[in-house]
């Protein structure tokens, strides 16, 4: 499903540039539940926002079913996020002033889909969900683990290929945080590709392998494409 | 007293440290400010400043009451009947202004001098510089001729030197003594420059009691008489007259008016109109600096949190605020007078000549005071809902929000932006209104063409003290002598009246049907005494029969071209050509040999209104041999040029000046700008009305600007979140831009209801335009939304920029 090729990632400061990830080589099969760790400033919220076609400013290649996205414009790109992908994020990120419903309904609202076709796929991701209950009620009078709940609902809603997690469980309690990942466990069993960032070795057991990123670097990667895997310098050469 | 200061310096501190936002909200209070003070010191000067004449509230404006005018001029006979019969005047006093040619002097020059009965310097308490004022005796026919200088002249004329007294100076060919100087910045005196007895008039129609001649009357009341009395025995003084004299005084009263109602009666209404509208632009004003004040605040909560736990009371921090707010808005009074003055100066360059008193506009005392009040009220009105605010806060959640931004919590500056759309509509379509008001006055035929015609007054006469004879053959030479000018293509001399500069009116009746009784029962007619040469210089079409001709003089019976309106009214259903028009003020007997079309005498907007509506034209040669003298010393021409009607003007001077030494020329003035002037009172209001709505949408583009601006840098994270979830960026744009439209499309509903009622206010001024006229208010919609879109496009094009990964780095 994705495979990336010598991608850079720079930050210009100054007269000099920061690498933020370096020749970065990895394949992810459709069906993967593939989580990326690494300490902070590692470059995995960088990746994933690559992946979900956020960030523009990048080099090398990156193929996203079977297609070439380092020649796609912003437009074509946007566009396969819209069609393939969902997010979900560490802070649930649910617009404040919209009730769960809505929520759940301003993805689609970003496709051709129409509002008849858009109500039928909300009512079906809130009984999925089992949040039907909900639907009315505004974020704020929400728990965190319903809030990250209605999240990866938002995610899910346009039924994705892929969706990329940032710290889903972040902010939760234990307890919700187990509920969510075995949601999680569910999605990817239906065939959804999961693509996480986490800090916790728990959440990281949930998936299929893990990537390890160090200052940009892969350091680590069991799948890694041949001749790419453990190519950086142990701890050198990040420049961060 | 201690914590005052500490409040100012640290107001100072805070706001020299936020200095973007501190020139913004100086700069939009400037505007709102130094209009209103601009407006306000008008106001101060044409309304409120008492009329400088002692106990001025006693002082009334006589006027003759006839069926077609209500404040008509009176007659000397009448004046002096009233001034004996009347108890409830202390005095009157009767003027009339004419234009004099002085001689004898270096070139001659033409000057406007005041005719006045002896009791007006005592009346309006002007005493002299030097000298004195005249007295009864020499107010009367055969005494010695005497004048008074007002200060302007001696100063330019004569060096302010006391050895004036006792000179003779030539005016109209007659010698008068100098005897004392007034000052002349008086308000009836200001335009005039030098005042001689009325009583010595011996000009027969002066004399006549059915002729107003232009006179007249102010009377001062005694003390403890009402003007409402006054009134009552006036009218009984007119009644008595009607009865004595019924030939002249039937079916005339006596109109009195407050002296100062009589000065600013006509452009009160559009000054009190203006004066709302420019509180809009000062509301305006202030909603802005609320707007940014809230936003402000907002970023401030933080240090109001602390300042809270380190244990300030909500009183202690609404009154930094507040105090922050009243520096803003004496700093921003302090720039507006300037803003002001600036104003001030393109207003009475402009409006000079339609405001009375216009010279009196000035920044002074009560201004000053006045623009101190409203900065004052300024700070209040736009500091006090963000200080209430802000000293409300919540501690707990502000310290735990820990300056992260919110995104709700708009509504307040989203409805100061509802409203600052709505009292800018209000404006713009006020202004609207106008603009079409003044477009439709402009389309309506005159009756005439104006283009390329200049007027023009020329003193003194081609054959002073001559025959009549001589006098008629000397305005004809003068003519002739101005038609072989180059660039004029055709000149004549009026009498009467120019359309839309003065006027004279003569009763008629018709041959062959009764002579009413009296005069006041005859029909009138406004009359143009004018040379062959009136009809091409001015283009009046000929409907039937024919112009007036170089035949028709004072060898042949008299002939008269009347226009339409007349033919109808005196000859209906009949043929008018051929038939007979009986004169009585003038004797004489005219045959109508053409009709002609209807001129709007009275105004391109009055016209339709006016009581004496009918015209008639008559062959100057043709008049009786007693008026021509009259008729020569001073007289309008009218002449159409090839090109710029100023061009021919130095070439016409020299003609005039040229033919005996004695006549001067003056006031010349294209037809285009007569018009124009007719209008000033519209233009005024239109002007101010413009600059005022201008105003009102820069303000509230910024308003809209700032308010959407800040809107966006709230909601960065939720458009980054949203681009992540996959909105285009063009989704973004509209996002931002529909929300924005949706406040302004508030707004113009509102104004819009709002503008229905205020534009009743200006319905005296419109034309041929209603006060809730469609059009306008469409294109006055469309205006507004478009200034909506624009304010509202650099931040939703800064929204749609959003970098999508701020949502995810956002943790």
């Amino acid at each position: 499903m994705i495979q990336l090729r010598n991608v850079e990632r720079t930050y210009k400061t100054g007269p000099g540039v920061t690498y933020v990830l370096r020749r970065v080589n990895v394949d992810i099969q459709s069906g993967e539940f593939v989580t990326i760790m690494g300490p902070s400033g590692a470059g995995k919220t960088t990746l994933l926002s690559i992946l979900g076609m956020l960030d523009d400013s990048w080099t090398g290649e990156f193929y996203f079913l079977d297609q070439a996205v380092h020649k796609l414009d912003r437009k074509k790109r946007a566009e396969l996020n819209r069609q393939y992908i969902g997010f979900v994020f560490q802070s649930y990120h649910l617009l404040d002033n919209l009730t769960v419903y809505e929520n759940l309904d301003v993805p689609l609202s970003y496709r051709n889909i129409s509002r008849h076709q858009r109500a039928a796929m909300v009512a079906e991701t809130l009984d999925r969900f089992q949040i039907v209950g909900k639907k009315d009620l505004y974020p704020s009078q929400l728990s965190g683990g319903q809030q990250q709940l209605v999240g990866v609902a938002r995610a899910v809603v346009g039924n994705p290929k892929l969706i990329l997690a940032d710290e889903p469980t972040g902010n939760l309690h234990s307890s919700q945080a187990k509920e969510i990942m075995e949601l999680f466990k569910k999605l990817n069993d239906q065939g959804t590709t999961i693509v996480q960032v986490t800090h916790s070795e728990v959440n990281a057991s949930y998936g299929h392998r893990t990537i390890q990123l160090f200052d940009g670097w892969v350091v680590n990667d069991p799948k890694a494409p041949k001749g790419e895997g453990e190519s950086a310098p142990a701890a050198s050469g990040g420049g961060r | 007293m201690e914590t005052l200061l500490q409040d100012v310096r640290y107001a100072l501190r805070t706001l020299r440290h936020s200095r973007g936002f501190s020139v913004v909200a100086v700069i939009t209070l400037a505007l709102g400010i130094g209009a209103n003070t601009a407006m306000f010191s008008i106001v101060n000067a044409v309304l409120l400043r008492p009329v400088p004449y002692p106990q001025p509230d006693r002082l009334l404006k006589l006027y003759t009451r006839m069926p077609q005018f209500a404040q008509a001029s009176v007659s000397y006979l009448n004046f002096l009947d009233w001034q004996r019969r009347s108890r409830s005047f202390e005095a009157m006093a009767a003027y009339r202004t004419d234009s004099f040619n002085l001689t004898g002097q270096a070139n001659p020059e033409r000057l406007r001098g005041e005719m006045a009965s002896s009791t007006m310097f005592p009346l309006l308490g002007i005493k002299p510089i030097i000298g004195r004022t005249f007295t009864a005796d020499e107010d009367r026919r055969g005494a010695a001729p005497v004048v008074v200088l007002t200060s302007s002249l001696w100063q330019t004329r004569f060096g302010g030197k006391a050895e004036v007294l006792g000179r003779s100076i030539t005016l109209n060919g007659n010698l008068y003594t100098v005897i004392g100087v007034v000052p002349s910045d008086d308000v009836t005196l200001q335009r005039v420059s030098f005042i001689i007895p009325i009583g010595q008039w011996t000009e027969p129609l002066f004399w006549d009691r059915g002729v107003g001649m232009g006179m007249r009357v102010v009377g001062r009341l005694r003390p403890g008489i009402s003007p409402q009395q006054a009134q009552s025995e006036l009218n009984s003084i007119a009644a008595g007259l009607a009865q004595e004299f019924p030939k002249q005084d039937k079916d005339r009263g006596i109109t009195s008016v407050s002296l100062r109602e009589d000065l600013v009666g006509d452009v009160r209404a559009p000054l009190l109109v203006l004066l709302a509208a420019v509180g809009f632009v000062l509301l305006i004003a202030c909603a802005n600096v609320a707007n940014l004040l809230l936003a402000r605040s907002r970023a401030r909560r933080r240090e109001f949190a602390v300042r809270g736990a380190l244990g300030a009371s909500p009183v202690r921090i609404m009154r930094q605020l507040l105090t922050e707010g009243l520096l803003l808005a004496l700093a921003g009074g302090a720039l507006g007078l300037a803003v002001a003055f600036s104003l001030n100066r393109l207003f009475v360059s402009r409006l000079a000549d339609v405001l009375p008193r216009a010279d009196q506009i000035h920044l002074d005392s009560s201004v000053l005071g006045f623009t101190a009040l409203i900065s004052i009220l300024a700070s209040l009105l736009f500091g006090v809902t963000p200080a209430l605010q802000s000293s409300r806060a919540d501690l707990n959640e502000t310290l735990k929000e820990a300056g992260r931004g919110t995104t709700s919590r708009h509504g307040l500056q989203r409805s100061l932006v509802v409203v600052e759309v709505a009292l800018g509509l209000v404006l713009t379509a006020s202004a609207g209104l106008m603009i079409r008001t003044m477009s439709r006055l402009w389309s309506v035929d005159a009756g005439f063409d104006p283009h390329d015609v200049l007027t023009f007054g020329v003193a003194g006469s081609p054959a002073v003290h001559g025959t009549p004879a001589e006098i008629r053959n000397g305005l004809t030479a003068t003519m002739q002598q101005m038609q072989s000018i180059p660039g004029i293509k055709a000149v004549s001399i009026v009498f009467g009246g120019l359309p839309m500069n003065g006027d004279s009116e003569l009763p008629y009746w018709v041959e062959g049907r009764p002579k009413p009784a009296e005069q006041s029962q005859m029909d009138m007619a406004l009359f143009y005494g004018i040379a062959p040469g009136y009809f091409s210089a001015m283009r009046i079409p000929l409907l039937r029969g024919r112009y007036l001709t170089e035949q028709d003089n004072e060898q042949t019976t008299c002939s008269i071209d009347i226009d339409q309106d007349l033919a109808r009214k005196a000859f209906p259903g009949q043929d008018s050509l051929g038939q007979h028009l009986n004169f009585d003020l003038v004797p004489m007997q005219c045959e109508v040999v053409g009709i002609v079309g209807h001129v709007k005498h009275w105004g391109l907007d009055a016209d339709a209104t006016a009581k004496v509506h009918s015209q008639m034209y008559i062959a100057y040669r043709q008049f009786p041999d007693s008026v021509m003298n009259l008729a020569s010393s001073d007289a309008s021409y009218v002449a159409r040029t090839a090109g710029d009607p100023y061009a021919v003007v130095p070439s016409l001077k020299r003609v005039v000046t040229g033919i005996n030494g004695k006549m001067a020329m003056y006031n010349e003035e294209s037809m285009q700008d007569v018009i124009n002037d007719s209008l000033a009172a519209r233009r005024f209001t239109r002007l101010l009305l413009g600059v005022f709505a201008a105003l009102a949408l820069v303000l509230a583009a910024v308003g809209i600007y700032g308010v959407i601006s800040y809107a966006v840098t709230q909601s960065t994270h939720e458009i980054g979140l949203r681009m992540a979830l996959g909105a285009s960026r063009w989704k973004v744009l509209v996002m931002v831009l529909s929300s924005a439209m949706r406040l302004a499309l508030i707004g113009i509903g509102v104004g819009a209801v709002t503008a229905f009622a205020a534009t009743r206010a200006l319905k005296g001024l419109l034309f041929e335009v209603s006060a809730a006229d469609p059009a306008t208010f469409a294109v006055v919609a469309l205006v507004l939304a478009l200034v909506t879109l624009i304010a509202s496009y650099i931040p939703a094009w800064r929204a749609a920029r959003v970098d999508p990964m701020v949502a995810l780095r956002y943790e």
